[in-house]
């Protein structure tokens, strides 16, 4: 199972870059990892999607869960992601409607949320 | 009908990932298809596998999860057979559209809607003994 984290500041941003595969078996650690740094009082996230092979639907739920933590400490969670075979999953389940999803870490981080 | 690959995985979510390997190749021989439509055929074969994965921990079942694939001329299938309690007819026609009201601020249900929408046809079969979930991507099918 391949999933990559690493986590940066950018302007006032944690910036989570993900790699590697999102399904039902990596996405726990993609979930404590937010759980963690939303604990850690980073409620500006910017999770960097652009070098993810694969995202299911659980993936998706872990981000709406994200979001939803970050917004009860009236914080903000985006997206970046240029790549069509994950923001498919995201238009097709009407997730566009509910996620900022910016073209690189430094248009999220410019965007003011 | 066409030359049939059919594989076994146990039904643990670690299998989850050599099942999309194996489908998307299996597919790969029995192309061309374009990228994406192959990538979005892929997320719908992993959200089946995944109910079925769930379906046999519902009911302790440790028996395998059966993937047939079958090239045909104008499509090719994927057939994922669980051997769990089967699905509830009455939820399946029910289900909510993906973007609509009653999924709003949900973080879970995006699966079944993630298969219906990903492949270019899908048909569940469903008995108390199990289900199989029929997958299927058309040949010159354009869909984006």
């Amino acid at each position: 199972m391949n999933l990559g984290l690493d986590v940066s500041d950018r302007d006032g941003w944690a910036v989570l870059a993900v790699s590697g595969e999102v399904d039902v078996a990596t996405v726990p650690r993609l979930r404590e990892e937010l759980h963690r740094l939303v604990a850690d009082g980073k409620h500006r996230i910017i999770v960097d999607l652009d070098k993810v092979d694969f995202l299911d639907s659980t993936g998706l739920g872990v981000l709406v869960g994200g979001l939803k933590r970050v917004r009860a400490h009236d914080g903000e969670l985006v997206l970046v992601c240029t790549q069509s075979r994950v923001t498919k999953v995201f238009e097709v389940t009407g997730l566009t409607k509910v996620f900022a999803i910016h073209d690189s870490v430094d248009a999220a981080a410019s965007s003011g949320g | 009908m066409g030359e049939v690959v059919r594989v076994e995985i146990p039904p643990r979510l670690e299998y989850l990932a050599l099942a999309r390997t194996l489908v998307v190749a299996a597919a790969g021989m029995h192309g061309p298809w374009s990228g994406h439509r192959l990538a979005d055929f892929e997320v719908a074969v992993s959200e089946a596998c995944t109910n079925a994965v769930e379906a046999h921990r519902l009911v302790d079942q440790d028996g395998p999860i059966a993937i047939a694939c079958v090239s045909h001329a104008d499509r090719f299938e994927v057939s994922v057979i669980d051997r769990g309690p089967g699905l509830d007819a009455q939820v399946l026609r029910d289900l909510p559209a993906p973007s609509g009201p009653a999924r709003q601020g949900r973080e879970g249900g995006f699966g079944l809607p993630l298969i219906r929408r990903l492949a270019d046809e899908v048909r569940f079969e469903s008995s108390p003994s199990g289900t199989a979930v029929h997958l299927v991507l058309r040949r010159g099918d354009t869909r984006g």
